[in-house]
């Protein structure tokens, strides 16, 4: 209720609302990019794009829609152009063919961990893995947004938590 | 761990780490409502549209006035080893700025590197202090000196594009007049090129090494830079995770020297290793420097965390540990002379995060970013190289990051560097120029250059400096940097479109390679050449610009030593790709204009990915010949002089 109220309000043109809204997630976009990109530099950048198309889109956000839904959407798909910055666009990549390792700077310990990890996932597998887990979008929703097939999501999804695997085990819930 | 038990431990690590990163303060909420707040109010009087020029123009008179002259960012602390009686290099500096200092010991290495997790089993174990006293390398063959570089000048053929005109790097193609050697499926196949139909003459293959990356050719020797992966795993972790993980801890870089001046039985001379994967090599007068990066986790390799130099562990007083929180990999630059490259002159390890090397006339820069009150700022440290002897001089710091591989330059010893710096409060990007001198002292700089802008693409020519920003118009500018304590800026000129490269062209001319944009939605609108008169650096021109409107990226952009640019031969080429194509264009400078040689469309029946297809696509030329190597594995000859009609055509 307090949400749709808030929406209502931002749509509307008040900051002070939408920052509420944005409050709440703020911290798991910020994640998402940073593990999807490894840049805390483009992660940076992109959430605060997202942030700011998404102030200046709301008005296109539907009457049942979820907030965080449709600004993880709009944040998944910069996300997504920003890979494709790193290459030629719209390139299969050859596994493991490193993305460039920019300012990978020191967060906390298990960040560390966790970015570490992120390095033995291609680009697809990473975001995937992201997009499922921190923005909790199902199967589907990740195809549609990613443009590819259902099935390769799961495939790719499976084969990159399989990459993690071993050292899954090793990370600590602190 | 069973596929849904996988997601969920993730999901619940996820769940508690969300709470460990650390968000940017830009991020945080009460300061993105500022931003939105502001990006209102510019909206509302957005219809009052204040001209780019005028803000440029305002700007120029500001960043005047805001030149600096004071040593106060300068970070050096230079502290000189107390007792030089050790094996150390007799004047090898302690401590190189905060971040670095001289490791006494392995001892103290291992305790550095295991600070980086709490919970080290590692210290319940015992390890044996090692012994750190002789490095100096194995038994050296000294080689012949015939294969010496005495390249004339005058020589008709392309050279690799590189970053410095004096120093050399390696590529994965080699031309000369007679020869054309390319890099195929781990094997570099030498064609004879004397005549008009190619002809394969040789080949090099190592066994040794099952990842060629690349080569230099010298006179008559060809110095192959590859890996070997290593086949000795014994952590079950590791078989798990698959190749690609022990690729990047347990590689091991190879450097050979091969005599190819009878191309049917190249000889090998010699060789050396090190530790880590490949990042990048120079040649520098008689000398090599070799750079490798090996990451230093002592859970998982602790037999191993110390590199290796020709077998043997680099001793500890050539290493340099982080006084910062955490490693994670270790730089290991060595250097070899060229006709005995078996023999290491000198080595050093920088022990710390990813950093990017830049290899001026006469100095290595390292630099890295790091984040300081939550402001991002550059770390350069620098050490001299002269006839291979590498030794640490100072370090600095300025705020921002490099954003242009081209960024940095050194002249005279002194360093000029370009940053793009955010602003903490409004987030608003904008160009810092910083000279630091020889000692890596802050001579001067300009800041807030073109607010707003990124730093996209720079170019230092002579005494002044030309970059690129960009927003929505691409206004080049030039900087005169002939005093350093007082860089004054000359001018700017702006266009649509934004270059990504800066390519000096003769005297008097700079090419831009881009991308042409619309100026309301910056929507990209294909590739763009600019040629820039720079004749008058205050009253900047541009000549002639070309649009490759079925275009949306160029190797060019991304790979320096993918273009083809030769003033002399006044030629410049490039691969674009488009939606459906990729093509090769060559184009001449000609009457103040771009006039188009050839259009050639690229081959794609590739059975390597596109990425690494489109990587190793080089152009050439040799005489009056242009050679075309697509995907390592095809070479084509144009005749340069006919029309760019195609010649002939050889399988690798």
């Amino acid at each position: 209720v307090e949400e749709r109220l808030l929406i209502k309000k931002a749509k509307k043109g008040d900051t002070e609302s939408f920052s509420k809204l944005y409050e709440k997630i703020y911290k798991k976009m910020y994640q998402y990019a940073l593990y999807t990109l490894r840049s805390e530099q483009d992660a940076e950048d992109v959430v605060s794009d997202t942030v700011v198309e998404a102030f200046e889109k709301i008005s296109a956000l539907k009457k049942d829609e979820a907030f965080n839904a449709w600004i993880f959407r709009i944040l998944s798909s910069k996300c997504k152009q920003k890979m494709r910055d790193y290459y030629a666009p719209e390139e299969a990549i050859e596994e493991g063919v490193e993305l460039p390792t920019r300012d990978l700077s020191r967060t906390v310990e298990m960040s560390i961990d966790i970015q570490a990890g992120m390095e033995l996932l291609d680009r697809d597998e990473r975001q995937i893995i992201c997009m499922h887990v921190i923005s909790g979008y199902k199967t589907r929703e990740i195809a549609d947004i990613l443009e590819m097939n259902e099935n390769t999501v799961r495939s790719k999804e499976s084969r990159g938590l399989h990459k993690l695997g071993a050292i899954l085990k090793d990370w600590r819930l602190q | 761990m069973k596929t849904d038990d996988m997601f969920n431990h993730l999901s619940e690590i996820m769940e508690k780490d969300v709470d460990n990163i650390e968000v940017p303060e830009s991020l945080r909420p009460e300061n993105m409502r500022i931003k939105l707040d502001s990006m209102q109010t510019r909206n509302k009087k957005k219809k009052n549209k204040v001209t780019y020029r005028g803000i440029i123009g305002g700007m120029a008179a500001v960043a005047a006035l805001a030149i600096v002259t004071v040593g106060a960012m300068n970070a050096s602390k230079l502290a000189k080893k107390a007792n030089p009686g050790s094996d150390v290099s007799e004047d090898a500096i302690v401590q190189i700025g905060h971040s670095y200092r001289l490791a006494n010991d392995y001892d103290e290495i291992y305790k550095k590197l295991g600070e980086k997790r709490k919970n080290e089993v590692y210290y319940e174990e015992s390890m044996p202090l090692l012994n750190a006293t002789d490095t100096s390398v194995s038994s050296a063959k000294t080689e012949s000196s015939d294969g010496s570089s005495t390249t004339n000048d005058s020589s008709d053929y392309s050279k690799t594009n590189t970053m410095v005109d004096s120093i050399d790097e390696a590529d994965v193609v080699k031309i000369n007049d007679k020869y054309l050697y390319v890099l195929y499926n781990n094997t570099i196949e030498i064609v004879d090129i004397s005549k008009t139909e190619m002809d394969k003459v040789g080949e090099v293959k190592l066994s040794e090494i099952n990842d060629v990356e690349e080569f230099f050719l010298s006179g008559n020797r060809l110095y192959v830079i590859g890996g070997k992966r290593s086949v000795s795993l014994t952590n079950a972790m590791l078989n798990l995770l698959g190749d690609y993980y022990y690729k990047e801890y347990n590689n091991k870089t190879f450097l050979y020297s091969i005599d190819v001046s009878d191309p049917k039985n190249p000889n090998v001379l010699g060789s050396m290793s090190q530790d880590g994967i490949y990042t990048t090599s120079r040649i520098a007068g008689d000398y090599i420097y070799l750079f490798t990066m090996k990451d230093v986790d002592v859970e998982y390799n602790k037999e191993e965390v110390i590199p290796k130099i020709n077998d043997e562990k680099v001793a500890a007083t050539y290493i340099y540990i982080t006084n910062r929180d955490y490693v994670y990999t270790s730089l290991i630059i060595s250097s070899v002379k060229t006709d005995n490259i078996t023999e290491v002159v000198d080595q050093k390890v920088i022990m710390d995060e990813y950093v990017t090397e830049y290899m001026g006339e006469s100095s290595i820069y390292l630099y890295g970013t790091d984040y300081s009150n939550g402001e991002q700022q550059t770390e350069i440290v620098k050490f001299s190289y002269k006839d291979g002897k590498i030794t640490a001089v100072g370090a600095g710091f300025v705020k921002g990051y490099v954003s242009d591989t081209f960024a940095l330059c050194e002249k005279n010893g002194r360093l000029r560097i370009l940053t793009t710096v955010r602003d903490k409060n409004t987030y608003l990007d904008s160009g810092l120029l910083t000279i630091f001198d020889e000692d890596m002292k802050n001579v001067s700089s300009i800041d807030n250059i073109a607010p707003g802008e990124k730093v996209y693409a720079a170019r230092y020519i002579g005494d002044v400096v030309y970059f690129v920003t960009y927003r929505n118009m691409d206004p080049l500018f030039a900087v005169d940097l002939s005093d350093d304590t007082n860089p004054k800026m000359l001018g700017f000129i702006e266009m649509t479109g934004y270059s990504e490269y800066l390519h000096p062209y003769g005297k008097d001319r700079l090419l831009g390679i881009g991308y042409e944009t619309d100026p309301d939605t910056s929507v990209r609108k294909g590739i763009k050449l600019t040629m820039f008169d720079i004749s008058d650096p205050t009253k900047i021109s541009i000549i002639d610009s070309v649009v490759i409107t079925d275009a949306y990226w160029s190797s060019a952009i991304s790979d320096y030593k993918q273009v083809l640019a030769d003033s002399d031969k006044n030629i410049i080429g490039l691969l674009t790709k488009g939606q459906l194509k990729a093509d090769y264009y060559v184009y001449t400078w000609n009457n103040n204009k771009f006039e188009k040689l050839m259009d050639y469309e690229i081959n794609k029946t590739s059975t390597n990915s596109y990425y690494s297809y489109y990587k190793t696509v080089r152009g050439l030329y040799s005489g009056n010949s242009l050679y075309l190597i697509e995907n390592y594995s095809q070479v084509k000859s144009f005749d340069m002089k006919n029309g760019f009609v195609k010649v002939s055509e050889l399988e690798l």
